[in-house]
């Protein structure tokens, strides 16, 4: 990770010079400073984790866009649905991630944006920490059998004023406080340098399920620059529900080993070179300065316009790593803490509505039905088995009314699975829709919204209710809704597959839909019963940005950041 | 024709229906005159018969027998239409989400809304065609029958217990195949020639 310092000065030195060519001005002005790193690693039974990353920046003297990232000892996969940044005047900002190569990632604002003054940057990624050799067995000669976590957060170049990693532990506990007998009987082993290095603290992390969860804490004041914060635990094999470690875990130093360092990765970093200073560069003879600079610029244009030129290629390969990334990515429920306080989605369509407030899925089928029933596009023939019968060859006006109609057979008859593929596309919809919004006032804009459809709909004022459903195109829908509620017994005996006649959270769950993904609600990303379907796409948008990224952030601003910044540690704001 | 069949078809038509009605009405007339009921009964079935064989021999029955004929016939192509169109509307009303299949079920509707626009105007039907437009609605039930399975199977990690070999490509070939037997048909009924070849008849003639 770390390369010479002799390869390098050379283009540091160069890269120096081109942005001294190409932007006197600015870059001196800008400081940044990183405040305080909060990181929060959720380890699954599987031996993956979930890691999230909330940084506190602060920038003054121009705009800071991002910063550069670098030292997880495995590749992210990054989930970029959760990776924004707030910035201080209350906006939340999309990032762009770009992998530069060696495990480096240049963190940007989405579209150039920059802030001036403070933000929260937030970042997401998933790894294997078992494969990675980060969890795996090992043996000591007092305690026998343990299962190790072996991690660290990424450094900085810069020191901070705290930095706190939790790690939630699949192990349930009482509650969000835990008694002295609970702290005892947390069966923990560290090294020496983690008690010396760290508060520590136990505390439980609700989760989704509603069950509290084993967190870990440990707090450093005043880290200084590259500090590192490595964690070397130990507990009994028994004691962490963590399967399929011994195949895939690093070989076990063996006995009485556990003052050796267990992972050659995570052993302390090498020093790091010192960044070329900017004076050193100007003061280089303008005659030589000048043609290599201009020699730069060139190489830089050039470098752009290959990226250009392979970007049709790539984005070519989006449509195919969508799919691959439909069938890998597990689809989560995601969590309330990335949510902007009072943000309403004000346009879901009633149907999403309903999913929202996890009506059952055969009551949302009946609301489908009443909506098409109401428009005389379809009628129901039997409830049953449920059989309709289309009477309107005219493509209806919502893609979601096309949609539902295709889950049905020439006889009318429902088609389970494409049923199924309907909830699914109508949840992801969903997820795009709500995934910065805030779940509750969501949900109580909506309980509004309904009431007030049913007062409407019960309305014996013809002019008001016409009134009313004008103002509200989807009113088909929000009849529909009105009416499966005020209705219980129509529609009740809908025949549909089993795995349709519960709530979408349960659907979620279920085989038949997505692998539910825990995400205790203190680990940064609260899975909760409020969360939405999954984000199956993330593997796209990781491709597509990459893509739209190689061609629009020019080899100029990376090549030369990369040039200048080339310590392995995290850090570089700009 | 059989004599059965012959005589059902003359009793069918008017002549045949107003004959029998109006001798039971002699034969009613009759006995309300005072006469007895067998005599009254002979004198109406033999008014019956004579009529019959009278038109039958000045030709007036043989038209009726034609005329209600034509009256079942006109009624069985209405039926066959009908049925045909209910076809047709199914297939319309199904939602494709492959393009490629929705458009050959598009060439399908379309040639069968033609098709049947001039069996309406012909009153007259190929059963070719009728049976093509069921077909076509078969195929596209096996298609969406596809789809499915192959949409549970991906979710469940299933095999596939009935593979099913280029299912798109097969499908829209056999529904292309269902649309060009459905113009054909119309084609047919329009004379069998096409308008191409129907201006080259013009021109031929001027």
């Amino acid at each position: 990770m770390i390369r010479g310092k002799k390869n390098r000065a050379p283009l540091g030195v160069l890269a120096a010079l081109l942005i001294l060519f190409l932007a006197p001005a600015a870059l001196p002005a800008l400081s940044t400073d990183l405040e305080s790193a909060d990181i929060t690693v959720v380890l699954g039974t599987e031996g993956k984790a979930e890691v999230f990353y909330r940084l506190y920046w602060k920038a003054s003297g121009g705009k800071m866009h991002g910063f550069y990232f670098q030292g997880e000892a495995f590749e992210p996969v990054w989930n970029l649905e959760r990776c924004f940044a707030d910035l201080g005047d209350g906006s939340r900002v999309p990032l762009e991630i770009k992998a530069l190569g060696s495990g480096r990632y240049d963190v940007v604002l989405e579209r150039g944006k920059g802030f001036t003054g403070e933000a929260y940057y937030f970042l997401n990624y998933a790894g294997d920490f078992g494969s990675a050799g980060l969890v795996g067995l090992t043996r000591s000669v007092e305690s026998g059998e343990l299962i190790y976590f072996d991690w660290a957060p990424v450094q900085w170049d810069e020191p901070l004023k705290a930095r706190t990693v939790r790690l939630v532990l699949p192990i349930t506990v009482g509650g969000e406080s835990l008694s002295e007998a609970e702290r005892g009987a947390v069966p923990l082993r560290t090294e020496k340098s983690v008690n010396a290095e760290n508060k520590v603290d136990f505390y439980g992390s609700k989760g989704g399920d509603g069950k509290y969860y084993l967190t870990l804490r440990f707090h450093q004041e005043s880290p200084g620059p590259r500090a590192a914060q490595r964690l070397r635990l130990y507990f009994p094999r028994d004691y962490l529900p963590i399967a399929a470690l011994g195949a895939s875990a690093s070989p076990s130093p063996g006995p009485g080993d556990l003052s050796q360092p267990l992972l050659p990765h995570a052993a302390e970093p090498e020093p790091l070179p010192e960044p070329t200073p900017l004076s050193k560069a100007a003061r280089l003879p303008p005659a030589v300065a000048l043609p290599l600079a201009l020699g730069l610029v060139a190489l830089a244009l050039y470098a752009y316009s290959r990226k250009l030129a392979g970007y049709g290629k790539k984005a070519a390969l989006v449509k195919d790593l969508s799919w691959a990334g439909d069938s890998w990515i597990p689809p989560k429920l995601f969590s309330g803490t990335y949510q902007v306080k009072g943000k309403v989605a004000q346009d879901l369509h009633p149907v999403q509505v309903a999913l929202l407030l996890e009506l059952p899925l055969a009551r949302v089928v009946a609301l489908m039905l009443e909506g098409l029933r109401s428009q005389g596009i379809a009628e129901v023939l039997e409830e049953d088995p449920l059989r309709i019968k289309i009477l309107s060859a005219e493509r209806a006006q919502e893609e979601h009314e096309e949609a539902f109609l295709a889950c049905f057979d020439a006889e009318g008859r429902v088609l389970s699975g494409l049923l199924m593929d309907f909830f699914e596309a109508r949840l992801k919809e969903l997820q795009e829709a709500l995934w910065d919004c805030d779940m509750e006032a969501t949900k109580a804009y909506y309980r509004e919204k309904l009431a007030e459809a049913e007062l409407a709909e019960a309305e014996a004022d013809g002019e008001r209710l016409a009134a009313w459903r004008a103002s509200n195109p989807h009113w088909h829908y929000w009849h529909g809704y009105y009416h499966v509620r005020r209705y219980p017994e129509h529609h009740a005996a809908l025949g549909l597959p089993q795995e349709l006649k519960a709530g979408y959270a349960s659907f979620m769950k279920s085989s038949s839909c997505f692998s539910g993904c825990f995400v205790p609600a203190g680990a940064g990303g609260a899975a909760g019963a409020d969360g939405a379907a999954g984000a199956c796409y993330s593997a796209c948008h990781n491709a597509c940005h990459d893509a739209c990224h190689s061609a629009c952030h020019s080899a100029c601003h990376s090549a030369c950041h990369s040039a200048c910044h080339s310590a392995c540690v995290s850090g570089g704001g700009h | 024709m059989r004599f059965g069949e012959f005589l059902a078809y003359y009793l069918k038509s008017p002549l045949g229906i107003g004959s029998l009605a109006g001798s039971a009405g002699l034969a009613l007339l009759g006995m309300a005159l005072g006469l007895p009921f067998l005599p009254s009964a002979a004198g109406a079935l033999a008014l019956a018969l004579l009529t019959g064989v009278v038109s039958l021999a000045g030709g007036a029955g043989a038209r009726a027998i034609a005329e209600a004929k034509g009256v079942e016939r006109a009624r069985d192509v209405r039926r066959r239409v009908s049925e045909a169109e209910e076809i047709k509307s199914r297939l319309a009303g199904l939602r494709i989400s492959d393009a490629e299949v929705a458009a050959a079920l598009g060439a399908v509707v379309l040639a069968a809304g033609e098709y049947l626009e001039s069996c309406k105007t012909r009153e007259s039907y190929d059963p070719e065609a009728n049976f093509a437009l069921e077909s076509a609605l078969e195929i596209v039930g096996l298609h969406l029958s596809e789809s499915n399975e192959t949409s549970v199977e991906r979710r469940f990690s299933l095999p596939d217990e009935n593979p099913f070999e280029d299912p798109k490509g097969r499908v829209v070939a056999g529904l292309k195949e269902k649309a060009s037997t459905l113009r054909r048909a119309r084609l047919g009924m329009e004379g069998g020639l096409g308008a191409g070849e129907r201006m080259a008849i013009e021109e031929e003639l001027r």
